[in-house]
């Protein structure tokens, strides 16, 4: 039992309901955290709030703000919340992490071939062909388009969370440009920074050469015969809150950041303006979305995209990643299959859980729903952002009775899920001067090019701060950690 | 086999000079198992190159791009084609009962889901769905398209005032009038609520012959019919689709099919005139 009196850690409840990352159900610390607890315990809460104001500064001068639009805030520029006490994950743990995300990202990558070409999982009955030709991010100019070296998901970020039964679960496959590493990269150089004697005590895989991995997996999916690749970061502007991002990994990967307007069209060729004339580009990380994309297809409204750049897609002279029409894989009627999708492309049983999820559709689970409703959470298969959904266990008898009659009326358009526990992690706040248990998550980072995968060694914890609130989101008062994953 | 020189010609003019532009043009005839195009000639005062790639449908597009100021400009595709002469199809050569095996089937549904599944161009409210008639599997899927073409012709009204490229079929349903291409997406609306893939048509007609249109592109459907394939109808003028029309493309609706769509820099408005020009050979 650590003694926790007249540390920063006094008082700190160790949840039944939770899993806490750091203490055990019986309020030992587990051993992998053992050294950090130590640390950290020693220090009083000014001298923590000192290094907290030197990570803070360290934020400010690596450039790592992002401004809130508002009408009051006027545009200033905040830090990221960051928190001092990294989270660790051991090197057994981070195996089956690394091994699911692959498996997973590998088989929604054979699955996108597979509907943009055959078609063999919807005829074979797998998943209801109506889900996925019906989603509104299959996109049709993506049919019978062989993307460079077969990959459609070059950068993924798998959402997973520890559930209160200790297990590792998937929440959400991001395959659409996914955003926050500038994030993990940076937390790490402040860490290093603020508590640079903390490294010594623990080895940790290195995450620094993820730009050099990210334009290694772009430069390997260069059109055929172009040996030395021109390589760009395109992005929407300035006013995207991501831009900081865009800006980071371009120059850390020595590469131009373009808009839209830097690029032009010839022949089927992309082209940069440059001072010294068109220069030919061979593959471009936009983090612009499908719809904007190109003009003379998607939305003509469009000004941030470049006009042509499909028909130069479908001809062969240009990779775009992600690929469009990468949105299918992530659908949330889609997560609910990715378990059979797994079994059907890879022949092996997934090894990250997915959570549980009833499809209406099924009378057998609609049943189930039905009678459960006061437990789960349902969700409108059609709908993001969390619009119409019902949370059982917060609904009146009234709403419930309202949303079984919606459910039994158009049961192909809901699921259901049971509520999920994030774990909890010490995370230290302001108001209190200690550390209080908050919930967290993790996004991994998964790199796939042409006979080139790679995983970043860590990830972005992210840190619901509200007590008790699990929105981790950093548009909702989340913050962030580092993330440790132990080597050997 | 009958022989047309086709011509297509656009002019526009700007109230702004336009500093960039990029312009993508459907209006060359297809070239496919039923119509040959032997020859083409593009002039255009821009200047620039014409580059020709194919679209999603593997139709021939004509670009130009250019980075020269202009306030005008005039573009002109002359084409010559051959259309087959059209061979006796039998229309029924499955029974109903096969053909609505086909139709209800999974694999089929699939196959054909682009040209089955609602549009913005297609959707139809469920108030102006009750002027759809319903296919009841009792006759042949050919059948019932020509009885289709004909509820169309005799619903709707022809009238070029009352609509634009923007309407949608709901619109043309509710108002029982519009052109060719408002025909073709209410013919279409109608044959996928009934489960028949049906998809746009866009091309020119010869009108020698007394047909409704005027000197503009002209518009159709093609239905897939069981055991056949695809079967061209012309609604605006309720006949089979024959040796009079010559084919751009096809899509969806008139989105894949718009003739011209271009992207420019310019901050005034546009004034747009284009006229079709097709001319039978003499045998």
């Amino acid at each position: 039992m650590p003694q926790l009196k007249g540390t920063l850690f006094e008082g700190y409840p160790v949840s039944k309901e939770h899993y806490d990352e750091v203490f055990n159900e019986k309020g030992g610390v587990r051993k992998h955290y053992q050294k950090v607890f130590n640390y950290f315990s020693k220090l009083s809460a000014e001298e923590f709030i000192e290094l907290n104001q030197h990570a803070k500064i360290s934020f400010i001068n690596q450039g790592v703000t992002f401004a809130v639009y508002s009408e009051n805030s006027e545009g200033i520029e905040r830090v990221f919340p960051f928190d001092l006490f990294p989270r660790i994950i051991t090197a057994r743990e981070w195996e089956k992490i690394e091994k699911g995300v692959q498996q997973r990202v590998q088989a929604l990558n054979e699955f996108l071939w597979d509907i943009y070409h055959d078609k063999k999982i919807l005829k074979d009955g797998v998943i209801p062909y109506e889900l996925v030709l019906g989603s509104k991010f299959y996109n049709k100019e993506m049919i019978d388009l062989d993307p460079a070296g077969r990959v459609y998901i070059h950068i993924s970020g798998t959402d997973i969370i520890r559930h209160s039964d200790g297990e590792y679960y998937v929440l959400e496959d991001n395959a659409r440009s996914p955003s926050g590493v500038s994030y993990v990269l940076s937390n790490r150089t402040t860490m290093k920074r603020t508590l640079p004697n903390i490294f010594f005590h623990y080895n940790i895989a290195s995450i620094e050469d993820y730009p050099q991995n990210l334009l290694a997996m772009m430069e390997s999916l260069a059109p055929e015969g172009v040996a030395q690749p021109t390589c760009v970061v395109l992005t929407p502007g300035i006013y995207n809150s991501a831009y900081y991002e865009h800006a980071f990994l371009a120059h850390n990967m020595g590469i131009e950041l373009v808009e839209g307007r830097d690029l032009f069209v010839d022949r089927n060729f992309v082209y940069m303006k440059t001072i010294y004339g068109p220069k030919k580009v061979d593959v471009i990380y936009r983090r612009i979305d499908d719809d904007f994309l190109d003009p003379l297809v998607f939305n003509p409204e469009s000004l941030l995209g470049v006009p042509g750049i499909m028909g130069a897609y479908r001809a062969g002279n240009i990779t775009i990643i992600n690929a469009p029409g990468t949105g299918v894989a992530d659908d949330k009627a889609v997560y609910a299959y990715v378990p059979d999708i797994i079994r059907y492309y890879l022949g092996e049983e997934p090894v990250l859980k997915n959570v549980q999820t009833y499809i209406c559709e099924r009378e057998e689970d609609r049943k189930y729903v039905l009678e459960n409703m006061e437990k789960l959470v349902v969700k409108p298969v059609d709908e993001s952002g969390g619009y119409g959904l019902l949370i059982g266990p917060k609904a009146t008898k009234k709403e419930i009775s309202q949303y079984r009659e919606k459910i039994k009326k158009n049961p192909r358009k809901y699921i259901a899920q049971p509520v999920m526990s994030l774990s909890v992690h010490p995370t230290f706040i302001e108001d209190t001067k200690r550390f209080e248990p908050r919930h967290i998550d993790l996004r991994t980072f998964f790199l796939m090019g042409r006979g080139f995968t790679h995983i970043l060694k860590g990830g972005l914890t992210r840190v619901a701060l509200k007590r008790g609130s699990l929105v981790v989101n950093s548009s909702q008062g989340g913050g962030s950690k580092d993330t440790w994953v132990m080597e050997g | 086999m009958i022989g047309y020189k086709i011509t297509y010609h656009t002019e526009n003019s700007y109230s702004q000079t336009v500093k960039e532009a990029i312009f993508d043009f459907l209006v060359l005839p297809a070239d496919d198992d039923r119509q040959r195009r032997l020859s083409h000639k593009i002039s255009s005062t821009l200047k620039e190159p014409v580059f020709m790639y194919k679209n999603l449908y593997g139709f021939d597009v004509l670009r130009i791009r250019t980075s020269k100021a202009f306030d005008h400009f005039e573009f002109t595709v002359h084409s010559t084609v051959h259309i087959k002469k059209e061979e006796e199809r039998d229309m029924r050569p499955l029974s109903i009962k096969e053909e609505v095996d086909i139709l209800t089937s999974d694999s089929f549904r699939i196959d054909n889901f682009l040209f089955l599944r609602k549009t913005r161009y297609t959707l139809v409210s469920p108030k102006n769905k009750k002027k759809f008639i319903r296919y009841d599997g009792k006759k042949h899927v050919f059948d019932f398209l020509l009885e289709l073409n004909n509820h169309i012709y005799n619903l709707i009204k022809y009238c070029t005032l009352s609509t634009d490229v923007h309407t949608i079929a709901d619109q043309v349903f509710e108002m029982e009038k519009g052109v060719c291409q408002d025909y073709s997406h209410a013919f279409i609306a109608v044959a996928r609520e009934n489960g028949i893939p049906a998809r746009y048509v866009s091309g020119y007609l010869n009108q020698g012959v007394g047909f409704i249109g005027d000197t503009l592109m002209h518009a159709w459907v093609e239905a897939l019919v069981p055991g056949v394939g695809w079967v061209g109808f012309d609604p605006t003028n309720n006949q089979l689709a024959g040796e009079n029309h010559i084919k751009v493309a096809h899509g969806e609706d008139y989105s894949d099919c718009a003739p011209i769509k271009g992207v420019l820099k310019t901050t005034g408005t546009v004034e747009t005139k284009y006229s079709v020009q097709v001319i039978q050979e003499q045998q």
